[in-house]
């Protein structure tokens, strides 16, 4: 235990050395309250919000795609062409059948049938069960055309439209089946099921047969079936129903700060975007990241290293046998020069965003060449912000302090964007476009009452690539 | 245990759960730090709010170069004698007759005082007397120094100085905490 101290310094330095005492909880609050972008300013719950609200935009609109019931249409087109492009060849290879073929033809006209029924297996694979039903009927009555002739007239079911094209051509032989019953009846069962399960499938069959007749010269006649009802006339959907589209861009940007030209910073953002286009009007959402930057200074305010000096902090007296020597305890000192001196070290500071936009627009299609506008707004969200240290060597001075001369950002922006722009068709599905936009800021990026400026704007051009379904 | 270091980084990005953890670990000692420059609690709170808010505004600006808590510290210190330079009025008149002639007794012995009591008797000293004190005592600095600090002369630190330690020893003696050495061993 400590006996006494033999100064009062000693004494307090060495009872206060680990003093310490709980503060109130209140002091903690309204140090939270007073630090700027506490709370929210966490990254990650600002990355979190961000994705939320990306993915909910990504989800309405997938659920409209949805609502709008578009890709049925779509899909029962495509299988129509594949369809009718399959038929084509077996028309060509079957345009002048030879009256009194032999079975050996059949055979071999029900083999292509059948692959060209597998050519739509992937589209539809309970159109190609139902096809394979049939053409397991007709392989097992292979030879016998009545029979086949038979089978399809009853059927009227779309899919067998196909087997009836192939099927006329084939010659009447004189051979019976044994299970011509049954198999009507099998085919009955067939119709019934495509019937019900596939009801588009109806419309691009009709399409196929009409396609059929007008490629063989005649030989086939509309009227060919007589049971079949009369087929509803076919429509292009093209250009009228919505369609989807994603797309990926760059954007290299400049901002403006109208009331402060000193302000002109470069940015550049990647997104990726989802298009909904119906009847020519556009609705466009997706997430970005943007990437800027701020170049300023640090000023650093510092106090020249002039010298040392030992200073005499102590006196005590030594008794010898000389008498009493004083010595004297010193300690070195550093002396600075009283001027503080201020000096600008060059700094850039970066930032990301998280930019979601929600736009609306016009747009028609050519041939190649489409053009399109649009607008709304969009949420920038900071997401990081990247502050290099101070670059500044002060040797032996006395730094006293840095400060960062560049005024911090706000966390959350909005702007209107506007854009006007070009695309031209690479392929089927792949478009490049060319997009020049502008953004008009609601607030200045940066913190109020730091800079005076206000509603900047920006120019940038955003070029990218679209990939359409 | 998370390092300081992690902890700052937290806080230069802005992370309330650092910003969270450097109070809890420093506000204790730093209240310590505030109160033997303020008069009473209620001024110490205050000062240790203004200062806590200045570190996470500042924060970015701390170069991992020197202690941490040395420079949490130093905050503490500027923003107390700010505060009380803006605050406070000064008033020496009760001390302002004790004689600058302050020197240790060879033969003198301070016994133990818990940091309580002598932080009533740092609080009883005129607030002017109290920052050389503070200054001088707990932060080492030199005369000249705190001159430049307190915006007073030299020798005005210095007779303060000792003027504040003789106030000290009084207040100490009416404690009982001073013995002599006979005393001591007697």
């Amino acid at each position: 235990m400590n006996q006494g101290y033999k100064n009062i310094d000693d004494l307090f330095r060495n009872e206060f050395k680990d003093f310490e005492l709980d503060p109130p909880e209140h002091v903690w609050e309204n140090v939270k309250n007073s630090i700027p972008g506490s709370g929210t300013n966490n990254s990650f719950y600002r990355f979190r919000y961000g994705g939320i609200i990306g993915l909910s935009s990504i989800l309405i609109l997938a659920g409209l795609f949805s609502f709008m019931d578009f890709s049925k249409t779509t899909d029962v087109n495509t299988n129509a062409v594949t369809l009718n492009s399959a038929i084509e060849v077996t028309n060509s290879q079957v345009q002048e059948p030879e009256t009194g073929a032999s079975d050996r033809e059949n055979v071999a006209i029900v083999d292509f049938t059948n692959d060209v029924l597998e050519s739509s297996e992937e589209v539809q694979t309970q159109t190609v069960e139902t096809n394979k039903n049939i053409l397991e009927i007709e392989n097992s009555i292979s030879g016998n055309s009545d029979t086949e002739n038979n089978l399809i007239t009853k059927n009227t079911s779309p899919a067998n439209d196909l087997n009836a094209t192939v099927s006329s051509f084939i010659p009447d032989t004189d051979s019976e089946s044994e299970n011509e019953d049954n198999l009507l009846a099998m085919a009955d069962g067939t119709e019934h099921m495509l019937v019900t399960s596939l009801p588009g499938t109806h419309e691009s069959n009709v399409k196929s047969s009409e396609f059929n007749e007008n490629q063989s010269d005649g030989s086939v006649e509309n009227d060919m079936n007589p049971s079949e009802p009369s087929a509803p006339e076919f429509k292009s959907d093209y250009g009228k129903k919505g369609n989807i589209m994603l797309g990926l861009s760059f954007t290299p940007e400049i901002t403006f700060f109208p009331s402060d030209n000193k302000l002109t910073n470069q940015s550049y953002s990647v997104d990726g975007s989802v298009i909904y286009k119906f009847s020519g009007y556009l609705l466009q959402s997706g997430v970005g990241v943007q990437f800027a930057s701020d170049d300023g200074n640090y000023k650093v305010d510092y106090q020249k290293f002039l010298g040392t000096y030992e200073d005499v902090y102590n006196v005590t007296f030594d008794t010898t046998a000389s008498g009493v020597v004083p010595v004297y305890h010193t300690q070195t000192v550093e002396v600075y020069d009283s001027i503080s001196r201020v000096t600008l070290t060059p700094t850039k500071n970066k930032y990301t965003y998280l930019q979601i936009p929600i736009l609306f627009g016009y747009g028609e299609d050519y041939k190649r060449i489409s053009w399109f506008v649009k607008g709304g707004p969009s949420v920038a969200i900071l997401i990081n912000e990247g502050q290099p240290s101070v670059n500044f060597d002060s040797g032996n001075n006395r730094v006293l302090n840095y400060e960062n001369e560049l005024p911090a950002r706000i966390n959350t922006n909005w702007s209107f964007v506007f854009s006007a722009g070009v695309g031209y068709k690479l392929g089927n599905h792949i478009s490049i476009t060319l997009e020049p936009t502008m953004r008009f800021y609601m607030k200045s990026a940066y913190e109020r009452n730091v800079v005076t400026t206000k509603h900047p704007y920006s120019l940038g051009i955003r070029t990218g690539l679209l990939f359409g379904f | 245990m998370i390092g300081d270091d992690k902890i700052i980084e937290g806080c230069k990005k802005g992370k309330k759960r650092s910003q969270n953890r450097l109070y809890e670990k420093y506000a204790p000692g730093m209240l310590g730090v505030c109160l033997r420059y303020c008069s009473n609690m209620t001024e110490a709170e205050d000062v240790l709010q203004e200062g806590f808010i200045k570190v996470f505004m500042h924060i970015r600006n701390f170069r991992s170069e020197g202690s941490f808590e040395g420079w949490i510290r130093r905050i503490m210190v500027n923003t107390a004698i700010t505060y009380i330079k803006k605050n406070v009025k000064y008033s020496y008149e009760d001390i302002d007759n004790i004689p600058a002639d302050y020197q240790e007794e060879e033969d003198v012995v301070y016994s133990p005082v818990s940091p309580e009591v002598l932080i009533k008797i740092l609080q009883s000293l005129p607030d002017g007397y109290r920052n050389v004190i503070n200054l001088y005592i707990f932060e080492g600095y030199a005369h000249k120094e705190i001159a430049e600090i307190l915006g007073i002369s030299e020798s005005t630190s210095k007779s303060q100085l000792s003027k504040a330690k003789k106030f000290l020893r009084n207040k100490l003696e009416e404690k009982n905490k001073v013995l002599t050495t006979s005393t001591a061993n007697g």
